[in-house]
């Protein structure tokens, strides 16, 4: 009998390990967010990690601005805080791979983009 | 399509509630007057860990619906009546911690930190009589979550599916993996007015163990001596 229960608990140990290394991964998948979003008048957004972007977008006359700085998202409102002071807020949405967001440039212009995800 | 349909439907009908174990002498109770029973009505536990993916849905027009999940693992505790007639139930309990939550799958900072989940389904349990070395539980029944988010305290209701497989390790060890998959009524608790969902659903996954004197596996992997 003592040799069964040394068995079987040796399974349930095994057994007991995969089921907490499932449960510390469960969940484990990357922000949709992360990597370069881009679109053919030249504006583009670069998720680099879970803090930090760079930016460049086109303004409203016509030249590109580059940003940088920290982003946070709290369910559908995206911040970014601009390393040269100020920030915009946007409510963000990816449909298919294209984002779409509103950037608000110095001038307080609001700029509808609809980027495209060019590389993860 | 079909053929799965036929399957399931042959194992619902081919289960049996345990007749051989709750079958009555035909003498009647000297007391009560009522036939006597012999096989006399048990419980037997099963613990263990589980976690449970919640999903909940609010719908919206012109972009992405917000699609709101939720990972937590947890620990679970339940029970299983023998004898009990015309059918057996099972009862399962579950207290989670809820480790990881996303927004659209963007991962969502807790501000709070005293977050936790309560669980409990009920049902009765069908089991189809199959194979010796690997039993399987059926259950059909009620379920309820009660979880204290970030934002909002859920409370959510609903019917839910228990499928389940045991491996008898020993005469008295079995393992039980038990998949539970629950379609709920998620506007019971405060975030019924701000935010109302329009699709909530849970699976759980748990791998729990029974010990078990009164129900001994009568076929095992290892053999008592």
């Amino acid at each position: 009998m003592k040799h069964d229960f040394t068995r079987g608990s040796a399974l349930m140990g095994i057994l007991a390990a995969v089921a907490l290394a499932a449960f510390a991964t469960g969940c484990a998948a990357p922000s949709p967010l992360y990597g370069t979003w881009s679109d053919n008048q030249g504006n583009k957004i670069s998720f680099v990690d879970e803090l930090s972007y760079t930016a460049t977008v086109v303004d409203s006359s016509g030249t590109s601005v580059s940003y940088s700085g920290s982003y946070s998202v709290l369910l559908n409102t995206l911040v970014f805080n601009k390393n040269s002071g100020g920030t915009v807020v946007t409510e963000w949405d990816i449909r298919g791979n294209i984002m779409y967001l509103n950037w608000v440039d110095a001038d307080n212009e609001t700029k509808a983009l609809s980027l495209y995800k060019t590389s993860n | 399509m079909k053929r799965y349909f036929l399957f399931i439907l042959l194992a619902l009908l081919s289960a049996q509630a345990l007749p051989a174990e709750s079958a009555d002498s035909g003498k009647l109770d000297a007391k009560s007057g009522f036939p006597e029973i012999t096989d006399k009505p048990f419980v037997v536990f099963n613990e263990g860990f589980t976690s449970a993916w919640v999903t909940r849905i609010v719908l919206q027009e012109d972009r992405s619906n917000f699609v709101i999940k939720d990972f937590m693992p947890g620990v679970c505790f339940g029970f299983t009546t023998h004898n009990m007639r015309p059918l057996n139930s099972t009862v399962r309990l579950a207290v989670y911690y809820p480790y990881a939550s996303t927004f659209n799958g963007v991962p969502q900072k807790a501000k709070n930190v005293i977050r936790y989940a309560v669980d409990c389904f009920a049902g009765p349990v069908f089991q189809p009589d199959m194979w010796n070395y690997v039993r399987f539980n059926l259950a059909p029944g009620i379920h309820v979550l009660y979880q204290t988010g970030d934002r909002f305290c859920y409370i959510d209701l609903g019917a839910a599916a228990l499928a389940g497989v045991e491996f008898p390790v020993s005469r008295g060890w079995t393992v039980l993996l038990d998949g539970l998959f629950a379609v709920d009524y998620g506007n019971l608790g405060t975030n019924a007015a701000m935010e109302p969902y329009d699709y909530v659903w849970e699976y759980q996954l748990s791998l729990s163990v029974r010990y078990s004197v009164k129900a001994p596996n009568r076929y095992s992997y290892l053999r008592a001596k």
